[in-house]
């Protein structure tokens, strides 16, 4: 009797992750591996597509990393995206001095890659578009507000940095040399150290 | 092996320690909390970066170059002083003055995390906000630089322990190396600070919310203070004034983020209350009682004086709390003071630190 408790009680264990294996499960948004970095704008409805807009900033590589799924799962490659921005008129936020943008890019596992040419601050309207088989869809219109890039900094500043804490250290142990102060001093009038090497009066360890 | 890995890293028996290594002099502990404080100093400009441009452009950004040249020149004293030494005949286990052995495994791990980091950066890109501010690289980053930058003070801790007592010559590289100490544990909780980033007494309204994260906000910065002030204190008999340098100088600091002297004033004035307390009471005489009394009261200044004084001058509109928060605020602070002081002290009375000097004839 325990021999069939114990074999029903394992085949019961065994329910659960069938269970949990056996249930169609929606696929997930894969790569980008971050998506909290940098949210522009997260879950974009647009026509049949969910669509997630982060913004990416590698080494030397700035863009707009956009995912795209549709029905839970991933739009096939080839899918169009287009971006189109305005920037806005009237206000504190007001970009002087831009035109409307116009990019289009294709998805490639999922995500599409845009590199607008914003180089002002300021809010823009950006209305997101996809064309793809899983039909056509434009997003309503988001108010993207973009951060002012840091000033690009001179060469000699920039080496300035570097050279800073270089020349602090030579003239200090310049200084120090010249007006003949210790950096350091050692332990005298000791007898054996306890690593079991001698050392004698007014002489340091070794 | 093993041992002269422990008596490089000043891990063995202080009295072994004072007898085989050599002590640095008010030069070079100068010398290197410059260093650190150049680095710290590039670290918060980064930071101010961050909150004011978003997401770094680039690994070699102005700021990052300062606060990386400034460690590799500590790390160039702290070799320097090693290879002098080792070219001398000193076993490599004794190269470097007490203290700053566990100064270069910071530097070396600062250095081994930096590549980690740099490499998550290439590949995860670059943080924004509190993520750059809890990426666990970079909070390896804060830990090298709290591990090397303290240096200074377990170098005076030395020295006290030879019965040399402080003087301006060696406090001004000590209250630099507490600071940097102070400020590195400090970045990770940045945002959360309400006396260095955020008033969020201030910015709370009246909901459970404001005022949940207003008195965790205090204690957090209340546990992040006390605890690198109870540790020196502890250690090292400071002089007078020695607190309300250290704090003002770390609110200093800390504008080179915010651009807001705001709280300048408030840890000014609780730095002075602060240094008559330890005055009175004494933390650094061994005497159990009165060092948890000191890490008691120093927190019920510092928030005694926070909320009145935005109370009374209405700065930045005061403060939205109700009295039950503020006030409870500050008496948990001084609880928590004392918490820490607890965990810090024996219940069996050890024998204060001695102050008698350890030469030996």
């Amino acid at each position: 009797m325990q021999i069939i408790q114990g074999c029903g009680g394992f085949l019961l264990s065994l329910i659960g992750p069938l269970l949990f294996w056996g249930q169609a499960v929606p696929a997930t948004m894969v790569d980008p591996p971050r998506q909290e970095m940098q949210t522009v704008a997260p879950n974009v409805p647009v026509g049949p597509y969910l669509m997630n807009i982060t913004g990416k900033t590698f080494a030397d590589d700035m863009f707009l990393d956009v995912a795209l799924i549709a029905k839970g799962q991933i739009v096939p490659d080839g899918t169009t995206v287009t971006f189109d921005a305005v920037p806005t008129k009237g206000g504190d936020a007001d970009v002087v001095g831009s035109v409307p943008i116009h990019l289009e890019a294709i998805t490639k596992t999922g995500h599409a890659k845009l590199v607008p040419p914003i180089a002002v601050a300021g809010d823009w309207n950006v209305t997101m578009t996809v064309a793809g088989p899983a039909g056509n869809g434009t997003a309503a219109v988001v108010k993207m507000g973009v951060d002012p890039h840091s000033p690009p900094a001179s060469l000699i500043y920039r080496l300035s940095q570097l050279a800073i804490p270089v020349i602090v250290l030579v003239l200090l142990l310049g200084f120090f040399r010249l007006r003949h102060i210790d950096l350091e001093r050692r332990p005298i009038n000791r007898t054996q150290s306890h690593d079991g090497f001698a050392v004698g009066h007014g002489t340091a360890a070794r | 092996m093993l041992a002269d890995i422990t008596q490089f890293l000043d891990l063995r028996d202080a009295a072994q320690l004072d007898q085989t290594k050599a002590r640095s002099t008010p030069a070079f502990d100068l010398t290197f909390a410059l260093l650190t404080m150049l680095a710290i100093g590039g670290l918060f400009l980064d930071i101010w970066s961050h909150a004011t441009y978003g997401a770094d452009q680039s690994i070699f950004s102005q700021y990052h170059l300062l606060f990386y040249s400034a460690t590799v020149m500590a790390g160039v004293l702290l070799a320097y002083t090693g290879i002098t030494n080792l070219l001398a005949g000193y076993r490599w286990s004794n190269t470097l003055p007490i203290g700053y052995g566990i100064s270069l495994a910071g530097i070396v791990f600062f250095a081994i995390d930096g590549c980690i980091d740099l490499t998550s950066h290439a590949v995860w890109g670059f943080e924004v906000g509190q993520e750059a501010l809890n990426s666990p690289t970079h909070i390896g980053l804060f830990a090298g630089i709290a591990v090397f930058a303290s240096g200074p003070i377990r170098a005076e801790v030395a020295r006290q322990r030879w019965g040399e007592s402080m003087t301006f010559a060696r406090l001004v590289p000590f209250v630099f190396s507490v600071v940097a100490t102070l400020s590195a544990i400090s970045f990770s909780t940045f945002l959360n600070s309400p006396l260095v980033a955020k008033p969020w007494a201030l910015q709370a309204g009246r909901i459970d919310q404001g005022a949940i994260v207003t008195v965790f906000s205090v204690l957090l910065e209340t546990a992040v203070v006390m605890g690198v002030l109870l540790w020196i204190v502890q250690r090292v008999t400071l002089p007078r004034g020695s607190i309300t340098l250290i704090f003002g100088t770390y609110c200093l600091l800390t504008m080179l983020v915010t651009r807001v002297p705001l709280f300048l004033p408030i840890w000014l004035l609780a730095g002075g209350i602060s240094d008559v307390a330890m005055t009175l009471l004494k933390p650094s005489s061994g005497n159990i009682w009165r060092f948890r009394a000191f890490a008691a009261v120093v927190p019920l200044i510092l928030w005694g004086i926070y909320y009145p004084f935005f109370i009374i001058t209405g700065l930045a509109g005061g403060v939205w709390l109700t009295g039950f928060v503020w006030a409870g605020s500050i008496v948990q602070a001084g609880a928590l003071g004392y918490l820490l002081a607890f965990l810090m002290t024996s219940t069996r009375p050890e024998p204060a630190i001695s102050r008698a000097p350890a030469r030996r004839a």
